[in-house]
């Protein structure tokens, strides 16, 4: 369905709400703020309970995303009260322990159930038991993921943390007991760096004579293909499907993608196409290398790498990367989607799950029966365009830290029930989408290719998780859709599950007239030094300095730290803890 | 003739009659339908072209029906080919031959210009031009396999991972504290 809009109000949507202005940036200044100061009392609740362990009561992975968005609520009532029309969470909290992807931010009545769901499927000694019981144990990787928006001004963060067994050292504190060596170690150092990268390259994009020669004289989207794969590459790594480095508007943060066709979609995006294209291109079969340079004379909606960074854009860097070291064979990486059903096509070493996170179709219509139903669909239309949890709908939440906790949680559960009710009629009529868990999957290539695939792409599934405009198909090349590499996953015996890191963080291109300077300036709203600093890992890989590319990767480095001539990256920091009214560092210690 | 429940009345006769019919009415209705034709994939395949008994009587070709059930023998038919029409046969194939003459001799006097439209082929012209084709198509590979060669040829290539190092000291990240 298209929604009538007229010319100039689109124009306005569209173009003169995004160009960046002192107020402008000053919201995405506040978002990234809200988000690092909330990245902040995740990591420092997970430390406490896990490394510190200064609070004793244990809390599962549900209660944690309940507090960090109780927290960002509290700190968005703050600011531009009654000054915007909108303001509220980007996106829920997430929390994905090792394989899982994205998606994983069960509701708190999750709990019980995901144990009792996968109770024959899971052991305690199974990397997924982390998820389904909600408790972390040592070696775990989880990849935090949250983001607020002020009046559609979005800033998003994703930060891997590793949960070590910890030691005391000489001078009485707990340190981690050691670097963590692991196949996921190459994940980390790779996904970092390449983030770094991209950030150095996109503050190139504003003084593109600083651009080292090795890496050409503009930074485009074939450049920050090159930059990544060439990293995740020497880490022995591969890019996850789902990754993107992509151009965000107002109120377009890539959280509807797949849902809304975004015209003039701008960015990155890594796919199981890429991954095949990427094999084919060094074979002889020259036509068959996939056609990037299209001269594309109307702007659509299909994502190619035929773009260029310009000054006073907005970007997210979303990066999963996967480690193929426990691998030997060539493989694809791809994703499943996590299934809440069970029935006998059910594997036993299958997880079980329903998706927290839903996002609002308003292409949709239809008149709902059940009165639940009627009444949370007008909760859900007042919260906007950005994905939600069920408790968010609540009028217990957010979570108050002066109350007594058992009560609002009880309180809390309550609620949902009749939530799930009415959700599910709301669901069943496509009037929300839910956002799928998913979790990493590897198949090796040849098992791919044995495979006969009499229907080709034209197989229809009416299952298909979201996919971008002109990607609908995951194998064009050998045309296979996406029911039939579905099939193949599940038919294919030397599948595994692929740990996954993800770093992702926003950036703001301000040209000289918005930068805080005289220079123009990249402001890093999420992520960084202060937020985002590595855990202690150690790989075996390391970047190889011969390669052309490396080398202006690493030229691109020493251009960060040069502080006179090089590039200025100014970093959005968090916000102190201790002054706000909402001061829900405390939950954990009064519980 | 005799009534229905008379003692004289030829039985057998009319009955194998009638059930010769209700065969060959059936005969004939699958065929109409097209359950003797083969697929138009086949090698065999007259799909498209035009259909006539009696010129496939004259050049001796099996008609489907028969071929199917007793492939290379030539089975039972009720199909014939009189005298009249094998004469008419002869002569349509007698001006055919001398039309085809002429507009050979036609193509050679306008000289070898590939711009010249040409003339709209009939439609059984058509069909068996575009059997050709895929005949043709069918031949050379396609370009699914052609991927499936290339895409084999890449993953058994085990030298072409590149650029990983693990000679030198390696990377590490972080220190002994929790970020």
């Amino acid at each position: 369905m298209d929604l009538a809009v007229s010319h100039e109000d689109s124009q306005i949507l569209l173009k003169d709400k995004n160009v960046l202005q002192e107020s402008v940036v000053d919201k995405y200044r506040t978002a990234g703020q809200i988000t690092q100061t909330a990245l902040k009392y995740l990591t420092g609740l997970i430390n406490d309970l896990y490394h510190y362990k200064t609070i004793q009561r244990p809390m599962t992975i549900a209660e944690l995303c309940l507090l960090t968005d109780s927290f960002m609520v509290t700190r968005l009532e703050q600011f531009y009260k009654n000054k915007v029309n909108e303001r509220g969470i980007a996106i829920p909290t997430t929390i994905d322990v090792d394989q899982v992807s994205s998606g994983w931010s069960p509701e708190v009545d999750d709990t019980k159930n995901l144990l009792n769901w996968n109770k024959e499927t899971t052991s305690p000694e199974d990397s997924l038991f982390s998820s389904v019981s909600g408790i972390l144990k040592a070696g775990d990787v989880i990849k935090i993921t949250l983001g607020v928006h002020i009046d559609g001004y979005t800033s998003e963060v994703s930060h891997t943390m590793v949960i070590y067994p910890v030691a005391v050292n000489e001078a009485g504190a707990t340190v981690p007991a050691g670097p963590l060596l692991d196949v996921k170690a190459d994940a980390i150092a790779a996904t970092h760096i390449a983030t770094e990268t991209v950030v150095a390259l996109l503050a190139c994009a504003l003084t593109p004579e600083k651009l080292p020669t090795s890496l050409g004289n503009v930074v485009n989207g074939q450049l920050i293909r090159l930059v990544v794969d060439t990293i995740a590459r020497s880490y022995n790594c591969g890019v996850v499907p789902g990754s993107r480095v992509r151009r965000i508007r107002r109120f377009l943060a890539g959280q509807n993608e797949g849902i809304v066709a975004e015209r003039e979609y701008k960015g990155v995006v890594w796919t199981e196409s890429h991954q095949e294209a990427q094999l084919l291109i060094n074979s002889d079969v020259k036509d068959l290398t996939v056609a990037t340079s299209s001269t594309r004379s109307a702007p659509s909606a299909v994502p190619v790498d035929d773009f260029t960074v310009n000054a006073g854009e907005v970007f997210m860097i979303d990066l999963k990367i996967a480690p193929l070291g426990q691998v030997s064979k060539k493989g694809l990486i791809t994703l499943e989607v996590v299934d809440s059903a069970r029935g006998k096509s059910h594997r036993k070493d299958e997880l079980v799950a329903r998706a927290g996170l839903f996002v609002r179709d308003y292409a949709q219509a239809h008149a709902l029966k059940l009165k639940t139903s009627r009444k949370l669909l007008t909760s859900i239309d007042n919260n906007g365009v950005y994905p939600f949890k069920l408790s968010h709908l609540s009028p217990n939440f957010p979570i108050d830290p002066t109350k007594d906790y058992d009560e609002q949680i009880s309180a809390l559960d309550k609620d949902l029930k009749s939530f799930r009710l009415g959700m599910s009629e709301i669901a069943n009529n496509y009037l929300c989408v839910e956002t799928p868990i998913e979790i990493a999957k590897w198949v090796p290539w040849d098992h791919v290719l044995k495979e006969s695939n009499q229907n080709g792409a034209l197989s229809y599934d009416a299952t298909a998780n979201l996919t971008l405009p002109g990607h609908e198909v995951p194998l064009p090349k050998l045309g296979i859709a996406a029911l039939k590499l579905k099939s193949l996953v599940r038919s294919c015996p030397e599948t595994i599950d692929l740990p996954v890191v993800r770093e992702c963080t926003t950036v703001v291109l301000c040209d000289s007239d918005v930068s805080s300077g005289e220079r123009p300036e990249l402001l890093r709203l999420t992520g960084g030094s202060k937020t985002s600093q590595p855990s202690w890992i150690h790989s075996d890989y390391e970047l190889n300095n011969e390669d052309p590319t490396v080398q202006g990767i690493f030229q691109l480095a020493e251009l960060v730290k040069d502080k006179r001539f090089g590039l200025v990256v100014r970093e959005t920091q968090p916000m102190k803890q201790t002054v706000s009214q909402g001061a829900a560092e405390e939950t954990g210690m009064q519980m | 003739m005799p009534s229905k429940n008379s003692i004289n009345r030829p039985k057998l006769t009319t009955n194998v009659r009638s059930k010769q019919q209700t065969l060959a009415r059936k005969r004939d209705a699958r065929e109409r339908k097209g359950h003797f034709t083969l697929a138009r994939s086949e090698e065999g395949s007259r799909s498209g072209e035009a259909k006539s008994a009696p010129v496939d009587l004259y050049f001796g070709r099996e008609s489907p029906a028969t071929r199917r059930a007793q492939p290379g023998r030539g089975g039972l038919t009720t199909k014939t080919l009189s005298k009249k029409r094998a004469k008419k046969i002869e002569r349509n194939l007698k001006y055919a031959a001398q039309r085809r003459l002429l507009t050979d001799v036609q193509a050679n006097s306008e000289g070898a210009d590939d711009d010249e439209m040409s003339v709209d082929a009939t439609g059984q012209a058509k069909a068996i031009a575009r059997k050709q084709d895929i005949a043709a198509k069918k031949a050379s590979k396609n370009s699914g396999s052609l991927v499936r060669e290339a895409l084999w040829k890449a993953i058994e290539d085990a030298g072409s991972q590149g650029l990983t190092l693990q000679t030198g000291n390696g990377t590490t990240l972080g220190g002994p504290f929790f970020p």
